[in-house]
């Protein structure tokens, strides 16, 4: 006895398609010369940045107490939310005795570039609706954010000085700070060459709807919240200026060390000076083989895309590209086309030189879209 | 034993918090916006803006006209998900709150308010109804008020309890009742049932209307039928748009 079987082709919705079988949607979609974002092969998504008010420096007449953001940007990239604020603290550096003037000790070796340019010290964090440790993408986004701010010489460690001021109480309570860098006074010259403080900024980033790869949005909305950026003016008090409080160690080796209260100005702000021509922006590149095999039967009147084997997609997005591109470039590049971060990842496919051209000329002006929007995003 | 958190960039050791001077004409100033408490209250709300989680909700409360005294909070609700481990009749609910850009909370009290708000909801969502499966609550604010160092929780919890029921909404969990809460001074409570069952109350130690608890609810209440018509009102209309 047989039993009589019948093959019956299935159909899935699409988003069911994409995420069953990930690779055969793309190709379908590709086929069609669409992505699975219904965005063409080049096509960025758009961006919409915002300070989102929540820095103190953002308001001009906001209450500060307790709003310690010096800078920060909301970026809203297709559903990618990422918030990033930029908080700060203050350390002081050890400078030797002999070292007064750090200007005449910096030298243009290679080795000592690094040294003259500062860091932040990014945290990302990705709603995925657990709770624990961070995720080794976390881990590795805030690293490479870390790294990229460092290498790029974005922030000049000189941007990062605190000049410190000193607050003086007159007889008649009356309290002023001078500053030593707004008036020529000799009082704080003293303090200034034995001791030495700098900034130090922290960037939390949250990031809300992951959708495709985090790096380059990421990034983007650091540079908007650095250019945002807000240093608070520092001063201590006059009468803790002189202060001396003798420690002894063990009896062996008694030094004196001065400690003193750093205060922030809560009415006087700096911008945060970048180096502007090493403000880049990022953006990603796919490249992928289109399989002749997949596409659907053709309608004659179909518009065909002319496919020579391998195709170049601008800006990652959606499970079912992330799932089937193995060969990605990431490119940080500024609106000049100075090139501040460049990845490719192989991944079988060679990524020939005409798609490499491409992806640099697309970052090129990816950036100075970008570019135009922070500029505008100021007022 | 070192316990130094590896996993995230901390920076030097050695750096100290940005310590600002007290301006004094600040803290009269920032005195008068917490007497006059319900009063020009504006709510902005937006469902399903977090695309991965099943139910998410954006609520921006503004007080009066002023942009600054803005509080914005970012629910999302994942579930129901199946939790693994030993069966389980009922869902199992659980509530995270996090502070994403100014950290001011301190953690003892977060955990409070994490209790009250998943004591709130164990008693609203129908958890019969999902049986070996978990619902997780994760509550992000955003932007908070708060200017003083003394934190003034309240609207942030009856922000939490209107954010979590219109994010259960949008994830389409089922509830007993839109449930949302009142404020009045520094107690919050949270009805349900057009305001005949409280489902929950907050009360602040440094609240000064000790002993009148009647008229707390009753002035709670009138708050909690004007925030709850603001998202029914916001369902519907969203609804609406849907069709």
């Amino acid at each position: 006895m047989t039993e009589s079987l019948e093959l019956r082709p299935i159909t899935f919705h699409p988003d069911v398609l994409a995420r069953i079988a990930p690779e055969l949607s793309m190709q379908r979609h590709l086929s069609l010369g669409l992505r699975p974002s219904l965005r063409s092969f080049e096509e960025f998504r758009n961006v919409e940045i915002s300070d989102g008010g929540l820095s103190f420096a953002s308001n001009a007449d906001i209450d500060r107490k307790g709003n310690n953001i010096l800078g920060s940007n909301v970026l809203k990239c297709g559903k990618t939310m990422v918030v990033t604020s930029i908080t700060g603290g203050i350390v002081e550096e050890n400078i030797s005795g002999s070292r007064v003037d750090d200007e005449s000790t910096e030298s243009s070796n290679r080795a000592d570039r690094l040294s003259r340019f500062a860091q932040v010290h990014p945290v990302v964090e990705v709603e995925r609706g657990r709770v624990g440790a961070p995720t080794d993408e976390e881990m590795t986004l805030s690293q490479r954010l870390r790294d990229c701010v460092l290498h790029s010489g974005l922030i000049p460690k000189k941007a990062l000085d605190v000049a410190v001021g000193i607050r003086s109480t007159d007889s008649e309570g009356i309290s002023s700070i001078l500053y030593p860098d707004e008036e020529e006074n000799t009082i704080s010259s003293g303090l200034k060459s034995r001791r030495k403080w700098s900034y130090v900024l922290y960037a939390k980033i949250q990031v809300f709807s992951r959708d495709g790869p985090l790096f380059e949005i990421c990034w983007n909305s650091l540079i908007y919240a650095l250019k945002t950026t807000q240093l608070p003016r520092a001063f201590v008090d006059e009468r803790t200026a002189d202060l001396k409080i003798p420690v002894s160690m063990r009896g062996r080796s008694a030094t004196f060390r001065e400690t003193f209260d750093i205060i922030c100005d809560a009415s006087k702000f700096q911008p945060l000076v970048l180096n502007e021509e090493n403000v880049a922006f990022a953006s990603n590149f796919a490249i992928i083989d289109v399989d002749p095999e997949t596409e659907l039967p053709k309608d004659e009147d179909e518009m065909q895309v002319d496919q020579g084997g391998s195709v170049l997609l601008a800006d990652i997005q959606g499970e079912a590209e992330e799932a089937s591109v193995f060969s990605t470039i990431s490119i940080i590049s500024s609106d000049a086309g100075r090139l501040k971060h460049f990845k490719v990842i192989g991944g079988g496919l060679n990524a020939s030189m005409e798609h490499l051209k491409k992806s640099l000329n697309l970052a090129k002006l990816r950036a100075s879209d970008l570019s135009a929007k922070s500029s505008s995003g100021d007022r | 034993m070192n316990i130094t958190d590896r996993r995230r960039i901390l920076g030097p050791s050695n750096a100290k918090p940005l310590v600002f001077e007290r301006l004094e004409s600040s803290e009269q100033a920032a005195q008068p916006p917490q007497e006059k408490n319900n009063e020009n209250e504006s709510m902005y709300i937006k469902n399903g803006l977090v695309s991965n989680a099943n139910g998410s909700s954006y609520l921006e409360l503004k007080r009066g006209e002023s942009s600054e005294q803005c509080t914005i909070l970012l629910s999302s609700v994942y579930g129901p998900r199946p939790s693994r481990g030993a069966f389980s009749s009922k869902a199992s609910l659980s509530v995270q709150f996090k502070e994403v850009t100014i950290e001011k909370i301190p953690s003892g009290e977060l955990k409070e308010i994490c209790n009250f708000l998943s004591n709130i909801f164990s008693a609203v969502i129908n958890l019969e109804r999902y049986p070996k499966s978990g619902i997780d609550i994760f509550l992000s604010l955003i932007k908070n008020p708060i200017t003083s160092d003394e934190a003034n929780l309240e609207p942030i919890i009856a922000a939490c309890v209107n954010g979590i029921t219109l994010a259960l909404a949008d994830a389409g969990i089922e509830i007993f009742d839109t449930v949302s809460a009142g404020t009045y001074k520094r107690n919050v409570v949270a009805f349900s049932k057009n305001g005949t069952e409280v489902v929950g109350l907050w009360k602040d130690k440094e609240d000064d209307t000790a002993n009148d608890i009647l008229s707390v609810i009753e002035n709670c209440r009138g708050n909690y039928l004007q925030n709850r018509k603001g998202i029914i009102e916001y369902l519907i209309r969203s609804k609406n748009a849907d069709i």
